[in-house]
């Protein structure tokens, strides 16, 4: 699926923060790209550098904390790390929006639901406030909400959060992004409101055309949206292909044990079976482990596993994994009886 | 709404009686007795005849119910001390006290919400360190002594400005009054500005963390929009309440301020009338303040109301 420019792409891209005089090294060398049209999925367990990366995307790393320390991050060929604040404004909300992960608190208290959106508008459109407001109306029609002309004087907490999540959705693609970044837009939303804002977001990206970059830490999510998928763990990508090979062929044996994670009907998984938890926790980023920075937690750990970081090796034209024993071991998924 | 504020000015009106009530019997019980009963030219004869005329004779709550009666017709008595109507001297001394007070307040407001906003924008800089250190030293300054020292230096020692009193003499132009209101502004407004910055920076600091200003950055608007209209405008709410509360300790620095700069206000008469116990002027001061205190109390909370949606009174 993916073009041969990608439209972004994030080369060893080093996102460090300073506390108590410690160096945080929240994002260690990330790499990957989106193509057009295309929807990327990063997972991995919380405190993983999911949200930092998407940040760093969006320049939006509070500078007083920390800062990109290294790499480059291409949006359509063009450098966003050398970019000016000014610059960059002009390109939040406009060639890349954000949408986040609580739709309770992301909208402003006191303005409506449609000057939040209309303001959008009329920065990168430079539309007469009538006319925004207007655009704001389309926008709320777009994302499904009944009664747009009505709802567009609502103040947010006038909202459920699955509507809040809509309204976040409408102002997001208003100026037509190429690029989405929803970083878990659905993780604060119950099962049935989740399932339909996947729906839009799915439906959004047939019409408008845009890529996504989605973040979540739910496999079983991914596999409703993603094209991609890049699983990250301690700040760095272990594993990226796409989503059939990673889900029939892990071959890292941290991604195999998200896998094993995820509640599946196919595996007869009845409400008393403990769902499989990967023993252990992701290590703190201020003490990181030698060589690879799962092997505390990993089964399979070898000596070797110390010895280095495992490079990021190929496994097939779009498959790598940093796993030095990726070779020998076999988490293929059985196939449903 | 309207419901709310029939309410809310009932609860006013049944606090001012407590506030009242209180006031007099405190007054009934100070030792001494009512100042123009202790005239020593008086025969005691004239000061029976007085006691029974004035009611002094009678039990406190017939009074107090007397009292009562008088001010529902309009009628706040007379002075002891000058002779004259109380509400002929609250009249002339209520517009310089307003007049004070919420000159301080607006000057405070005008100077430290601002630099509240700038110290948690630019918080742990060397700004946001020196605004905390001085205003720590604005909240400690005693206003007597500090008043003193400003006539000191302002009046006496440079004599850029008059140290007391609203109009010189012969001259009651406007210019001759802001002239004479700066010393007491400045006086008055210091604390309040040093308790006006620090809030507004904690509440600026809090909103700043809030997801939504995060969401406005991503919009792509500008910095200087994020901070006034998506994150001051919701710090603005909480500042509001503060600057509601302020208002009571305003009116009681006032006194203070007026007797050092001697500013013919409120406090002023209050304090003379206090020391003369002069009956019927402090009633009626006690009376004027707290509604004073508890109308501007309801406005702030209308006005909570207009600045956050989410709150609506019924
Ligand atoms: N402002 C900051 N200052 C210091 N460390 C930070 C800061 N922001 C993030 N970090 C650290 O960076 C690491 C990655 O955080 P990040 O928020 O990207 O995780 P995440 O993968 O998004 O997790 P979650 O699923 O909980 O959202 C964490 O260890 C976090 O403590
Ligand atoms: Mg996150």
């Amino acid at each position: 699926m993916a073009s041969p420019t990608p439209l972004l792409q994030i080369e060893d891209l080093r996102t460090h923060f300073t506390s108590d005089g410690e160096i945080v090294r929240a994002v260690d060398g990330v790499s990957f790209s989106i193509g057009r049209g295309e929807t990327l999925a990063v997972v991995g367990e919380s405190g993983s550098g999911k949200s930092v990366t998407s940040l760093s995307v969006m320049r939006l790393l509070d500078p007083a904390a920390g800062g990109i320390a290294g790499g480059r991050i291409l949006f359509e060929g063009v450098d966003l790390v050398t970019k000016s604040e000014a610059e960059m404004r002009r390109i939040r909300g406009n060639d890349i929006s954000m949408i986040f992960q609580e739709p309770m608190t992301s909208l402003n208290p006191v303005y409506t639901v449609g000057e939040q959106i209309a303001e959008a508008v009329r920065i990168h459109q430079k539309l007469a406030p009538k006319a925004a407001l207007t655009r704001a109306t389309e926008m709320l029609e777009l994302v499904g909400i009944p009664e747009p002309g009505r709802r567009i004087h609502s103040f947010p907490h006038q909202m459920s959060g699955g509507m809040r999540q809509r309204v976040m959705i409408a102002m997001a693609l208003s100026c037509n992004p190429k690029l989405l970044i929803a970083d878990e837009p659905t993780t604060a939303l119950d099962v049935t409101i989740q399932a339909q804002i996947l729906d839009l977001m799915r439906r959004l990206q047939a019409e408008i055309g845009m890529s996504i970059l989605f973040i979540t830490h739910d496999l079983g999510v991914v596999a409703e949206i993603a094209d991609r998928v890049v699983v990250m763990y301690a700040g760095r990508a272990v594993e990226e292909g796409p989503v059939r090979d990673i889900y029939r062929h892990p071959r890292m044996p941290y991604t195999a044990g998200l896998m094993q994670s995820v509640p599946r009907v196919d595996r007869g998984a009845t409400q008393q079976e403990r769902l499989y938890a990967i023993p252990g926790n992701i290590p703190s980023p201020l003490d990181l482990p030698e060589g690879c920075s799962f092997h505390p937690r990993c089964a399979h750990a070898e000596p070797r596993c110390v010895a280095q970081v495992p490079p990021l090796e190929p496994v097939s034209d779009q498959h790598r994994v940093r796993c030095v024993r990726w070779r020998e071991l076999d988490f293929s998924q059985k196939r449903p009886a | 709404m309207t419901g709310y504020i029939l309410r809310r000015l009932g609860e006013s009106i049944a606090l001012i009686l407590v506030i009242t009530i209180f006031t007099f019997a405190l007054i009934s019980s100070a030792p001494g007795g009512p100042s123009i009963l202790l005239d020593p030219n008086m025969s005691p004869e004239d000061t029976a005849r007085l006691r029974t005329l004035y009611g002094f004779d009678r039990p406190v709550y017939e009074q107090y119910l007397l009292w009562l009666w008088q001010v529902l017709q309009g009628n706040l008595g007379f002075s002891f001390g000058v002779g004259r109507p109380v509400s002929e001297l609250i009249a002339s001394a209520l517009p310089a006290t307003l007049l004070l007070s919420g000159a301080a307040l607006l000057v405070a407001a005008i100077i430290a919400i601002p630099l509240g906003i700038l110290a948690a924008v630019k918080r742990n800089s060397w700004i946001d360190q020196t605004l905390t250190t001085v205003s720590f030293f604005g909240l400690s300054l005693p206003v007597f002594w500090y008043g003193l020292m400003l006539i000191i230096l302002f009046a006496v020692i440079l004599r850029w400005l008059p140290a007391g009193g609203m109009f010189t003499p012969g001259q009651n132009s406007i210019g001759n009054l802001l002239l004479h209101l700066i010393l007491p502004v400045v006086a008055l407004s210091t604390s309040i500005m040093a308790e006006l910055v620090r809030y507004t920076r904690s509440a600026m600091i809090g909103v700043l963390r809030q997801d939504y200003v995060r969401t406005a950055r991503a919009k792509g608007v500008a910095e200087p929009v994020v901070i006034t209209r998506h994150a001051f405008r919701t710090a603005m709410i909480p500042v509001v309440t503060l600057l509601g509360m302020l208002i009571p300790r305003l009116v009681g620095g006032a006194a203070v301020t007026e007797s050092v700069f001697s500013w013919p206000g409120m406090g002023r008469l209050a304090v003379s009338a206090a020391f003369n116990q002069d009956y019927p002027t402090i009633m009626g001061i006690t009376l004027v303040i707290s509604v004073v205190v508890v109308v501007s109390n309801l406005i702030v909370d209308l006005l909570y109301a207009k600045l956050d949606p989410r709150v609506s009174y019924s």
